[in-house]
């Protein structure tokens, strides 16, 4: 259904997620760092980025995530992070969503397909809104 | 008194005694073997003498005995030993003490050998004593900084020695808020009794000002009458009274009557038995410190202006030492207080770095988590026909989900709490809780039973942190439970006048009261295993929305968490 750039370093979960999105029919492409990530972004137009935060070589997701929307505004960037404390942290109010890794995979398809169909309808979510508490 | 060389020999004597008489001195004869043979009038009855005193040893007059005899003036002036000189001191029946100038000189008057000139020096004596005691005071308060052993030392000095020498001494301080004068710590005997012990013991032990400046704290005596100060306050703005006056003034009173002068309260009058006292203030570079007393109760001395006077310049030099030791103090209190405030800043410095760690560490550890659990999920999904790798893989799953959440509960701790607060409907918020719950509570055959309050209000709350705090009760009420033949938890929710009250009720082995008192410190934990979290996030997350979580217990019986959160009172609100 869509081309999503997914910006992860650990190699397993890359298959699992290219696993796991490529069976509800999205196109996954990947990136290991930063900057290919930026790199990607530019080259490929997804329409839909997942970042990681934690990444090699000197720039972070936080950063790659501010240089690929300097390229293009409209793309929306969900992170998807093993850190669960820069949620409020104003550098991450950029993302349309702030998901925490799980095993659990339900809260990051939520937050793709919602994404996916704010961009279709031509505007991008507040990552305020895209914030899912936990248990509701 | 038939020595001597006749009718006009005892006649001129007789003329020579009334003179001296007059003059106010003291005369006496003396014989070869220093036995006294004649004394005048004068001398007579300062040294309570009387006819049975004629022919005993000069001692009755200097007071010399074992170790003084060789100093003795008049022993000195016997045997031609030449003039001779020497200093008298004597403390009477009534307490008074006296000091006399002996000067004995060798004669040759009938079969007299020694005649002995005596002279009152008592007032010139105190006056050196004064001087001598400012400055002994001085010397022992350099370095004294606590300010008990100030009071005390001056209440001596006040009271001991000849110097000032009342009989009794008190001082009242001003408290914190300038409200009132506080009785802090007396001297003085507490009966007649106990006072004419002390002066005997003081006329024969004779100790300097030094040795008594030395004793460390007051003596038993001094306590028992320390203790009924104590009890005594007397507000400042009561202008009438004396005390308040005095410090008001800043001027010495007497007050010769306490019983009859209206300035005294009948209360201060009895409780310290006053008569005539001498009232001073305690000032220093300007600033009130407090009042002192003193009176001569039990020698029943007059008090005049002059003692007054005396009274009030010592209090200055006192009152300067009580000024320092009270900053002193101060200034102790207020490093403790620095240094408790630093011990906390370190404790919260050390918190703050195990969080950072915490959530570095959960970082590094939901990576992997998520790829096991991922696959996990993934193969269950695709082993549609294999029964027994779906529940292998689920399984797996679960123990990945319980790992997350673990981790979640560390971090959440560490993260500083934000609600974001809407109207929130609490019965529909635990029901909602206890369905995801629900095979938990099954598996452990725990039966749950809700007694839910209809038609609440709703309250203003983050959902999903009362969510996490209603899983945190739930959990700890389940672990309660473990081992238990009873095991039921009731959920209750009712309304109060400020909000919502949630009560989570188990029929575990309760706590015993340390532990119900630590219960919601973080890291405490009476489990194997647990972080020891949940209960401190939950009472975080309750103090953020302004509501309060407690809990009752009874070892053996089970507990109650009892939760609430206040209603909404927004517009948006039902």
């Amino acid at each position: 259904m869509a081309k999503i750039l997914l910006v992860e370093d650990e190699t397993a979960l890359c298959l699992l997620y290219q696993t796991e999105l490529g069976a509800e029919g999205h196109e996954v492409v990947v990136a290991q760092d930063g900057k290919t990530a930026v790199e990607m972004a530019a080259r490929a137009k997804p329409d839909l980025v997942i970042m990681d935060i934690s990444l090699p070589e000197k720039m972070d997701g936080i950063e790659s995530m501010s240089r690929i929307l300097s390229q293009d505004k409209s793309i929306p960037v969900i992170i998807n992070t093993g850190y669960s404390q820069y949620r409020d942290n104003f550098m991450s109010w950029a993302a349309e969503a702030y998901v925490v890794k799980s095993a659990d995979l339900r809260p990051l398809k939520k937050a793709i397909n919602k994404a996916l169909r704010a961009r279709q309808r031509g505007k991008k979510t507040d990552a305020s809104s895209g914030h899912e508490p936990e248990g509701a | 008194m038939d020595h001597g060389s006749g009718a006009a020999s005892a006649q001129e004597r007789d003329r020579l005694s009334t003179i001296v008489d007059a003059m106010g001195v003291g005369l006496a004869l003396f014989d070869a073997q220093a036995k006294l043979q004649w004394a005048n009038g004068t001398l007579m009855r300062w040294f309570g003498l009387g006819p049975d005193s004629i022919g005993r040893a000069c001692s009755v007059i200097c007071g010399c005995e074992g170790e003084h005899k060789p100093a003795c003036a008049l022993l000195g002036a016997t045997g031609g030993g030449g003039r001779r000189s020497g200093v008298v001191e004597r403390t009477n029946a009534a307490g008074e003490w006296n000091c006399y100038l002996l000067a004995a000189m060798p004669v040759e008057y009938g079969d007299s050998r020694v005649v002995a000139l005596v002279m009152d020096i008592t007032e010139q004596r105190r006056q050196t004593e004064q001087v001598r005691l400012i400055s002994k005071l001085t010397q022992a308060l350099e370095g004294t900084l606590d300010l008990d052993r100030v009071l005390h030392l001056v209440l001596t000095c006040v009271t001991a020695g000849h110097a000032l020498g009342f009989n009794r001494a008190f001082v009242f301080l001003l408290d914190e808020g300038k409200q009132n004068l506080v009785g802090k710590m007396a001297v003085g005997p507490t009966s007649h009794e106990e006072a004419s012990r002390i002066w005997s013991e003081l006329s024969e032990q004779s100790r300097t000002l030094e040795e008594l400046l030395a004793v460390p704290g007051p003596a038993e005596g001094d306590q028992a009458l320390t203790q009924v100060v104590q009890s005594l306050k007397v507000p400042v703005a009561q202008a009438g009274n004396v005390l308040a006056q005095t410090l008001n003034t800043r001027a010495a009173i007497i007050v010769h009557n306490a019983l009859a002068d209206q300035r005294v309260g009948d209360e201060l009058t009895a409780a310290l038995e006053l008569e005539e006292f001498v009232c001073v203030p305690l000032v220093a570079r300007d600033e009130l410190l407090g009042v002192m007393l003193a009176d001569h109760k039990f020698s029943r001395a007059p008090i005049d202006e002059h003692h007054a006077e005396l009274l009030r310049v010592f209090s200055a030099q006192a009152s300067l030492a009580i000024a320092n030791a009270r900053a002193y103090n101060k200034i102790s209190e207020q490093m403790e207080e620095i240094k408790r405030a630093q011990h906390d800043l370190i404790e919260a410095e050390q918190l703050a770095s195990v969080g950072r760690m915490a959530g570095h560490l959960a970082h590094e550890i939901r990576n992997p988590l998520t790829t096991i659990g991922g696959f996990a999920a993934a193969i269950k999904r695709s082993a549609t026909s294999d029964e027994l790798t779906r529940k292998n893989a689920s399984v797996i799953y679960d123990e990945v989900i319980r790992l997350e959440r673990t981790l979640a509960g560390v971090l959440d701790f560490t993260r500083p709490v934000r609600p974001r607060k809407t109207p929130v409907d609490v019965n529909s918020l635990v029901r909602r809780t206890i369905r995801e719950f629900g095979n938990v509570l099954d598996d452990g055959g725990i039966t749950l039973r809700l007694e839910l309050q209809e038609d609440l209000k709703r309250v203003r709350a983050d959902s999903g942190l009362i969510t996490q705090v209603i899983i945190n009760l739930l959990k700890n009420a389940v672990e309660a439970l473990e081992g238990r033949d009873r095991r039921q938890i009731v959920v209750g929710t009712a309304a109060s006048e400020k909000g919502v009250v949630v009560t989570f009720s188990d029929t575990g082995g309760g706590m015993d009261e340390t532990t119900r008192q630590m219960i919601f410190a973080p890291f405490f934990t009476t489990k194997v295993s647990g972080s020891g979290l949940g209960l401190s996030v939950s009472q975080k997350i309750v103090a953020e929305h302004g509501g309060e979580i407690s809990v009752e217990s009874e070892l053996g019986s089970g507990s109650t968490f009892r939760v609430s959160v206040p209603w909404d009172d927004s517009k948006a609100g039902g």
